[in-house]
């Protein structure tokens, strides 16, 4: 799925859920809100797997999401959109256990590479989905909170940068900032990347046939 | 070599107008570095691009429903906790008042403290002369009475009345013993 298509997916989901599902639970209709957790719990686990990295933590941060706007929910703005409002909790959880987070992490770079086997001769190599997110995840966790869900908000729910601002509580100039950084560290982590990967796909192409 | 504005134009989202366009081509051309810098930012953009969104397991709806009963169960609990942690505080503190009012209004009716001691002291005394009198004047009226009666007829009252009280015992077990209700 694109972004492009990803970001047509809030579009969707605001438009089936966003007048029945949402008016019924903002008039204290438990059932109505389970049903807006069923139909926005993709969006809200992959904003948190691309923040946290690891999906057990990714699914508590969801459950913890929905827990917090329900509880919260007679401070629902109106006028303002469902998805970003519920993203923007999600997004600052997130944050929070980022920061809260005492444990070693492990680089990724320690972590086994598994190279994918190609039994053509052919030099495309197919990148398995597994592979993909690996890569998404070892270039996000090169930035710090902050940038990484401004990235993740921008690139994979279409927020403006004024959604940006507004759900991370920082000015419109710091979203354009921090954006305009992460964006040179992405790509300077890519080439390292490339390199490495392609040092290894050379080493794997020269060895010999067994 | 200056990378510069060029670089910022390369991570700009904002459209370039054609000058800065020509001069960005023209700078790439010649620049190895910043030309393997815009490739690489459009390597992440594809990545970002094709990369499938993370679905959770299935089932996420039920768990989350799960968690929610949990949480009200437990926030119920604590309100409870609180609620008799506040009336315990009240009690007291109404306690408390209501002693020290009796205390001031004790104090405040007579002068000092040792006078209301002495009116306890009287009262109990007194008390104990009344029983020690009701005591002789029982002991009179029987001596008298005796006197009237002979010892045969007092024997039979008490006999009568001793199997008064064995059978009011006995009734009183009676309507007091536990029954097995059988269906």
């Amino acid at each position: 799925m694109t972004v492009l298509q990803f970001a047509g997916f809030r579009e969707n989901a605001v438009q089936i859920n966003g007048t029945e599902y949402l008016s019924n639970a903002l008039r204290g209709d438990p059932e109505s809100f389970s049903q807006l957790v069923e139909s926005y719990q993709t969006a809200v686990y992959n904003l948190c797997y691309r923040m946290l990295g690891d999906p057990y933590e990714a699914e508590d941060a969801a459950q913890e999401t929905f827990l917090r706007a329900y509880k919260s929910l007679r401070h629902y703005d109106k006028k303002r959109s469902f998805s970003t409002w519920l993203l923007s909790i999600a997004a600052h959880h997130c944050i929070d256990q980022l920061r809260r987070r005492r444990m070693t992490m492990v680089p990724l770079e320690n972590l086994p590479y598994q190279e994918l086997r190609d039994p053509t001769p052919n030099p495309e190599v197919t990148l398995s989905i597994s592979e993909e997110q690996q890569r998404v995840r070892k270039l996000l966790t090169s930035l710090n909170p902050t940038d990484r869900a401004a990235v993740v908000m921008y690139y994979w729910y279409d927020f403006s940068y004024n959604e940006i601002a507004d759900s991370l509580q920082i000015t419109l100039s710091a979203v354009k900032s921090r954006l305009h950084r992460a964006r040179k560290e992405l790509a300077q982590l890519w080439m390292e990347q490339h390199s490495q990967y392609s040092q290894a796909e050379r080493i794997r192409h020269e060895s010999p046939a067994v | 070599m200056n990378h510069q504005p060029f670089e910022q134009w390369l991570f700009s989202e904002e459209p370039l107008s054609p000058d800065q366009s020509r001069a960005l081509q023209a700078h790439l051309e010649t620049c190895e570095s910043c030309r393997q810098l815009s490739a690489a930012w459009s390597g992440v953009q594809t990545l970002f691009e094709e990369v499938t969104p993370i679905e959770p397991s299935p089932g996420f709806t039920i768990r989350w429903r799960a968690r929610q009963k949990a949480q009200l169960r437990q926030e119920r609990y604590k309100k409870e906790r609180q609620q008799s942690w506040i009336t315990l505080m009240v009690s007291i503190a109404g306690a408390v008042l209501f002693l020290g009012l009796m205390v001031t209004q004790i104090f405040a009716t007579v002068e000092m403290p040792t006078q209301l001691l002495f009116i306890w002291i009287f009262r109990v005394t007194d008390f104990v002369s009344m029983i020690i009198a009701a005591g002789d004047l029982m002991v009179t009226i029987m001596d008298i009475t005796f006197g009237l009666v002979a010892p045969v007829y007092w024997a039979a009252v008490a006999a009568g009345l001793g199997l008064l009280s064995l059978l009011w015992i006995f009734s009183l077990h009676q309507v007091f013993q536990h029954r097995r209700i059988t269906p």
